[in-house]
């Protein structure tokens, strides 16, 4: 099973940015990226401009295709998508739809309540991953609990 | 004689047009693309009247992105290319990167 080196850095950067939008009401989009060459450690928290409601985001192709542009540039590749929800967390059929990735194994993190209970341990978190062709996986809770490496 | 020379002369023209063509072939086989998905690159070498479509399929098939390629698109620029012609004649020169990318990423409880 794969598992995901998450430094602090990375998970605080991401915390605040859910932050930040749920103080607005709005849910909010990061993503997380790796060094091709080293697949697993995340280095960066990207969050992309994104249009927001309470219940929604949606990042334009002219952002997509900068933030493309600048993994080129890096090296790096996007391993995992998080996004926030007012309430509970689940992958509706617009988050099936899409994604930012459609490679198999990318990863859809939704965070419950804004993200107000923080990311350390994925607390009522959903994670699903992508299988290919329209297909996702939903993580039962042991493999959730697995799949990161947190700190440092 | 004059036959002759006249032979000369059309075998002339014919090699100058066999030239052309070549320089034509050479000129189509060395237009370069290349893709970016996902910050990783694939490079293809084609005929510059290539379909765009052309690229894009083999992208696809690449990148093994099969059956999840609706709401894919080719990019340059910050302009989505029409797959219908080739990349070459949206100004796409060759050497280029283009991109590989959703058209839009959406995120919603409905």
């Amino acid at each position: 099973m794969r598992r995901l080196v998450i430094p602090d850095e990375v998970r605080r950067t991401t915390e605040k940015q859910f932050r930040s939008c749920g103080a607005r009401g709005h849910e909010c989009l990061v993503v997380w990226t790796c060094s091709i060459a080293s697949p697993s450690r995340i280095v960066r928290a990207v969050h992309l401009p994104h249009a927001a409601t309470a219940i929604s985001t949606q990042v334009d192709a002219a952002t997509l295709a900068e933030f493309n542009g600048d993994l080129l540039a890096r090296g790096e590749t996007a391993v995992a998508q998080l996004h926030t929800h007012p309430g509970a967390a689940f992958h509706s059929s617009t988050d099936d739809e899409y994604p930012l990735v459609h490679s198999s194994g990318f990863l859809s993190i939704v965070a419950p309540s804004f993200g107000e209970g923080g990311l350390f341990g994925f607390p009522r978190c959903f994670v699903a991953e992508y299988r290919g062709r329209g297909h996702w996986r939903s993580l039962p809770a042991e493999e959730v609990s697995l799949l990161a490496q947190w700190g440092f | 004689m004059l036959l002759g020379i006249s032979s000369i002369r059309s075998g002339s023209r014919a090699t100058k047009g066999a030239v052309m063509q070549n320089e034509t072939n050479e000129s189509e086989r060395e237009y370069k693309v290349t893709v970016a998905y996902n910050g990783r690159p694939f490079t293809e070498e084609i005929a510059s009247t290539v379909p765009a479509q052309v690229v894009f399929n083999k992208a696809v098939k690449y990148f093994e992105l099969e059956g999840s390629a609706g709401n894919l698109g080719l990019f340059f620029n910050g302009r989505e290319m029409n797959l219908a012609v080739s990349l070459a004649s949206q100004g796409v020169p060759s050497g280029s990167t283009v991109l590989l990318q959703p058209r839009v990423v959406r995120n919603g409880e409905e």
